[in-house]
């Protein structure tokens, strides 16, 4: 590939940047510093280097300062969470263009442990803020970065059952993926628990803390891994940097069962997403069901051509945070539109009616509808129906219905 | 119940139908026309700019390409109508059958009692001068060619209900004296009785009118009154009456935009 596939794992106290093909990859703190009495700014060591010679002014927690719409205060001048977060972006970019050459970077995929709307919203004005093409910057969970690591690996690493434990310093998670074939398109569903059991890492450099740790870590693995059949367990995250401490969650795991360690898995795994961007035709042919993405087919019943069809609004697997459909239909004879929401159990498939309240009463066929569909987040589904009249045979009012769903 | 999945038509140029005062900007809406509008549609409706619109707007060429050597093989002129209400799937077959009856119902009528129902359309839509001239043409015919005094009274009446929509309260008056010694019905009287409140020069000593009881006619005078005080509260009317209420200098603007607008109103009647 002549274009470079830049997968990030974005967290709110370390980043991590792997490209795909290549060996190299960076880990650095989420932190940006200034250098004082200068408009410069220093990411990774540099910015350490600048603040233990008291020389820089630091920021750290972007994530979380994105998140509530913080601002920082440096030298005097207010410096807002976006601005900070793009400069930060911009300067851990340069890392793999330095490396690798400016005119490779092809397509840019970053992780993020959860798919909050602020952050994508400021992520992807980052990205515009930045030149960087919308059709060439990907944002996806870290449980979709575990789907795309997964599948790139050889089948028998997937045949049955993957475990994946994340051990941090802002959290311990397990997330679970299974592939189901046998369907119109091969599904994997994935799914992720922030576990309760969380500690901070610093407890692991003293043996009773060490061996806390491995009991807590014991408690989860029999929990969540006890009677199912899986084909591999991964480890990451910064807490299994070393498994010294976990003498028998390592016996736990590795009884019976496959385990790999991947210090960089969730950076890596955006990469092959991204590089997956490359290509003409995707290397992965499935539905993705997981965090960040849409977990049932939204459609309306509509008639054309004289025949019924299911007119899809969203699909399963469907990003929400770029699910969003509009279409134009006219009402016959019904006031209110019926959405269908069939999640992979078509068992579970049920019906949302949304009355048409506000209305014009008009003859039929006399009032054409537009209806939009777009997500809030990968549970809520936020439709808006508004009347557009008939032309000038029946001039549009301003009548609209907007309601929320949970899918 | 259903609802229809619209087609994607990005009408830049909607096309105008002069008859109603309304420009269409999709085929749905041309559909609607043609189905509730016969009588406007069945004669040379589907003409070059029509073609245009069908083949360049809503593009739908293969249609319009249709339509055009229906044009000019010179078929049945229902057909084109026809056809483009099967490639809009606007109304369902069963409809389109029934508008098919509908359309071939008419076209068997008697020519003057198609005529007549034309001119009755052309008036329910404010068509008040093409009405006229259609109402005049079968009124000039001689009385044997017309069917009965009941057929000839309507026409006298449609005639002058088109005249009094036109201020013509004269000529209003004599089609309605006409309609009355065909018809011998007092609704005709009481319209001339209106048009007298408007025009009283047409008080006459003699005709129907005179035989009318003083009674009666206050009734009417009642009646009259009640709609006169309706009228006033119109919403038109309390515009304008707020208009005059202003100083001139303040609401030309609005004055003139008005009387065009009135202007273009009653020229789009005749």
């Amino acid at each position: 590939m002549d274009e470079l596939a830049i997968g990030m794992d974005l967290c709110d106290t370390y980043t991590k940047i792997s490209c795909f093909e290549e060996e190299k990859s960076w880990t650095i703190p989420t932190v940006i510093c200034k250098k004082k009495n200068t408009d410069e700014w220093y990411v990774g060591k540099e910015a350490y280097g600048l603040v233990l010679t008291g020389t820089g002014i630091m920021v750290d927690k972007l994530l979380s300062l994105v998140m509530k719409d913080g601002t920082a205060t440096i030298e005097g001048v207010k410096y807002g969470a976006a601005e900070l977060l793009k400069k930060f972006l911009e300067r851990v970019l340069e890392l793999p263009e330095k490396e690798f050459g400016p005119a490779r970077t092809g397509h840019i995929a970053i992780a993020l442990p959860k798919t909050e709307k602020r952050l994508l919203d400021v992520l992807f004005s980052c990205a515009g803020s930045m030149n960087i093409p919308r059709e060439r910057f990907h944002v996806i969970s870290h449980t979709e970065s575990f789907v795309y690591y997964v599948m790139s690996q050889k089948k028998e690493v997937w045949a049955t059952q993957v475990g994946l434990f994340d051990l941090s310093d802002e959290r311990l998670a397990y997330h679970e993926l299974k592939v189901q074939r046998g369907m119109k398109r091969m599904i994997v569903q994935a799914e992720t628990q922030e576990l309760e059991e969380s500690f901070n890492l610093d407890i692991l450099e003293n043996t009773a803390g060490a061996r806390m740790a491995d009991r807590i870590l014991c408690s989860c693995g029999e929990r969540l891994l006890q009677k199912k059949l899986y084909s591999a367990v991964f480890l990451t995250g910064k807490g299994f940097d070393r498994l010294d401490w976990a003498e028998n969650f390592r016996k736990l795991l590795c009884s019976k069962r496959r385990v790999y360690g991947e210090a960089d898995l969730f950076a890596r795994g955006a990469a092959y997403l991204a590089a997956d961007c490359l290509r003409e035709k995707t290397a992965y042919p499935f539905a993705c069901i997981c965090e960040g993405r849409v977990k049932a087919t939204v459609s309306v019943a509509v008639k054309q051509r004289e025949r019924e069809v299911q007119m899809i609004m969203a699909s399963a697997g469907d990003s929400w945070y770029e699910a969003r459909s509009s279409v134009e239909l006219i009402a016959d004879g019904q006031d209110y539109v019926d959405f269908s929401i069939t999640p992979l159990d078509v068992k579970k498939k049920r019906t949302v009616r949304i009355p048409l309240e506000g209305f014009p009463h008009r003859p039929d066929r006399t009032t054409r509808l537009a209806v939009s569909v777009g997500f809030l987040d990968e549970n809520t589904m936020a439709v808006a129906i508004q009347d557009k009249g008939f032309g000038e045979l029946f001039p549009a009012t301003d009548a609209v219905v907007r309601q929320e769903v949970m899918i | 119940m259903s609802l229809l999945l619209c087609r994607q038509e990005s009408v830049k140029c909607p096309y105008y139908v002069e008859a109603l005062d309304i420009h269409l900007y999709s085929s749905q809406e041309l559909c609607y026309v043609i189905y509730n509008h016969p009588f406007l549609v069945m004669e040379g409706f589907v003409d070059e700019g029509l073609l245009d619109f069908i083949r360049n707007e809503l593009n739908m060429g293969a249609l319009a390409s249709r339509l055009e050597k229906l044009r000019t093989g010179g078929e049945e002129p229902d057909e084109m109508l026809i056809a483009i209400l099967s490639e809009c799937f606007y109304y369902s077959p069963g409809e389109i059958g029934q508008y098919r009856l509908r359309l071939a119902a008419l076209r068997k009528k008697p020519e003057a009692e198609y005529e007549k129902e034309r001119a009755d359309y052309l008036f329910g839509i404010r068509q008040y001068g093409k009405a006229l001239e259609i109402y005049s043409r079968l009124a000039e015919r001689s009385a044997d060619s017309l069917r009965d005094n009941d057929f000839a009274g309507q026409v006298w009446n449609g005639l002058g209900a088109c005249y009094a929509r036109l201020f013509q309260t004269a000529k209003a008056f004599q089609a309605y004296e006409k309609a009355y010694a065909c018809l011998g019905d007092e609704a005709a009287v009481k319209k001339m009785y209106f048009l007298t409140r408007l025009d009283p020069a047409l008080l006459q000593k003699e005709g129907p009118l005179s035989s009318v009881p003083e009674e009666k006619k206050r009734k009417w005078d009642g009646e009259a009154e009640e709609a006169e005080e309706k009228a006033a509260q119109s919403r038109e009317i309390l515009k304008l009456e707020q208009l005059f209420g202003r100083d001139l200098s303040e609401c030309r603007e609005e004055a003139a935009e008005m009387i065009s607008r009135w202007k273009q109103e009653y020229r789009s009647m005749i």
